[in-house]
């Protein structure tokens, strides 16, 4: 017995030896070190950028915010109608709405803007804010702004045969534009609304009667490739006096070219801020009664 | 105690210490952080900047000799944030490809607890936009206190990875960017 005692000891001995260093070669080792790590998201949730590469899409506003210190400077242009034809080179000849507006970004959501255009010689001051910015996980669905503004029409009163007070030359808008965007495709929805406290015989308004304005501007964007863009929009508006109900349409191109935007259209308003753009005169498209435009946009970051 | 008793005691005090022991000698072995500093650094002719980010997150592992990194590149800021928003938009494609990682491992063995500043040579694969090249990679580490320091740059070709570089006069951007990393990695709880 003696000496079968030791022998079953030290068999036992070695199958827990072997055992123990089976557990510890199995704690230290490799199994519980992740060779690499599963990369994550720094920050969940983040908003999605340059859905609409401008604040303007066409001339509809977009909810898209300048950058804090970001100074925005554009340059928009509609030409005669088309249906001049050559004589003035498809309308080009005859002079064209400019409009020139500066903006700068006080808050990565809110601009300030002052502009100025050439029909009816207006000049306006507004601000545009981002209230929602659309989400990369869907848990904000869209972006919603709203921009109003505020113009004044500066033509002599000679031109317009009558006297007209600085309150009477006045007009209020406001848009909440509200955009989607998911890879290359982006859609605008902008209800619109202007008034203007009074106007004239030779403002350049379709209907005189017609203070007050609604607008329902709808737009899209298929982004092809880093540079080209396919933009549309339409804006049916309605003039609260005298009932009617017209559309503005427009087909265009967006060239990006780091930090410049180039929109190139034809539209059938040569309004360009938010009231003309509600009030001033549309041209009827199977009548050739739309004009060639284009805006350049360019970015600066100041601070 | 009988024999048999004490041989058992004596087996299972090995044991244990071999239980507790084990999860320290990993622990030793594997650094880790989330706050490191990331540089992309551009030295066009008329223009030189760099984007940073402060959230390069790394591990090393000494055991298994692993090095791993990864950033999230929509956290890049070079402080003009309308060429920032263009660069993930339309180059990086950071919705798309929202990471650049780097997988490898390092050449030769390094002891964490002999550390004091030693050049190290990690060989691995870089990857951006989802395009994986492989890459050397020399870098410093240095110890400050039970942390260790690691510091590297390398040179990134934007062509290797599909990235067309802008042109234009004010975002002109380098063909190769220097990337530098300087992360403080610490000893990774069990």
């Amino acid at each position: 017995m003696s000496r079968v005692g030791p022998l079953r000891l030290s068999l036992l001995s070695r199958v827990v030896c072997l055992g123990t260093l089976g557990v510890w070669a199995g704690l230290g080792k490799a199994p519980r070190v992740e060779a690499q790590l599963t990369p994550v998201r720094a920050e969940q949730g983040r908003a999605l950028e340059l859905t609409f590469p401008t604040p303007r899409h066409l001339n509809l506003p977009t909810p898209e915010p300048l950058a804090r210190g970001e100074f925005y400077y554009s340059i928009m242009h509609t030409f005669g109608e088309v249906k001049e034809g050559a004589g003035t080179f498809w309308g080009i000849d005859r002079g064209a709405n400019v409009r020139f507006s500066m903006e700068y970004g006080i808050t990565d959501r809110m601009s300030v803007l002052v502009a100025r255009s050439s029909m009816d010689r207006v000049y306006e001051m507004g601000a545009r804010v981002r209230l929602l910015a659309q989400t990369s996980d869907g848990s904000t669905p869209v972006s919603l702004g709203l921009q109003v503004s505020g113009g004044i029409m500066t033509l002599d009163e000679e031109f317009l045969s009558e006297s007209a007070a600085l309150l009477e030359r006045t007009h209020v808008s406001a848009a909440i534009p509200i955009s989607w965007g998911r890879e290359s495709l982006s859609l605008l929805l902008v209800p619109m609304a202007a008034s203007l406290d009074r106007t004239f015989a030779f403002q350049r308004v379709n209907n005189p009667a017609d203070l007050r304005h609604l607008g329902l501007g709808l737009g899209a964007r298929v982004k092809r490739g880093r540079v080209t863009s396919f933009t549309a929009q339409a804006l049916p508006t309605y003039g609260m006096t005298s009932g009617d109900v017209r559309t503005v349409l427009g087909l265009g191109v967006d060239l990006e070219t780091g930090g410049h935007v180039f929109q190139m259209f034809f539209t059938n308003s040569q309004g360009l801020n938010d009231t003309y753009l509600l009030a001033a005169p549309i041209g009827d498209i199977g009548d050739g009664g739309f004009r060639f435009g284009f805006n350049l946009n360019r970015s600066f970051q100041l601070f | 105690m009988s024999p048999v008793g004490r041989t058992f005691a004596c087996l299972a005090f090995c044991g244990l210490a071999c239980l507790l022991l084990s999860p320290a000698l990993v622990e030793a072995q594997r650094f880790r952080a989330s706050d490191g500093e990331v540089a992309f650094i551009s030295t066009a002719p008329l223009q030189e900047f760099r984007g940073v980010s402060p959230h390069l997150t790394g591990q090393v592992d000494f055991a298994s000799r692993s090095v791993s990194f990864f950033i999230d590149l929509e956290t890049l800021d070079s402080g003009n944030r309308r060429r920032d928003r263009d660069m993930r938009r339309n180059y990086l494609e950071t919705q798309r490809y929202p990471f650049a990682t780097f997988d490898g491992t390092f050449v030769g063995t390094l002891d964490p607890r002999r550390i004091t500043a030693d050049s190290v040579r990690v060989e691995g694969t870089f990857t951006l936009r989802d395009i994986e090249r492989p890459i050397t990679v020399h870098g410093l580490v240095t110890r400050e206190g039970e942390a260790l320091r690691v510091r590297a740059s390398w040179p990134l070709l934007l062509g290797d990875y599909g990235i067309e570089r802008p042109r234009i006069l004010f975002y002109e951007v380098s063909e190769t960017l220097t990337l530098e990393i300087n992360i403080l990695l610490r000893p990774e709880s069990p």
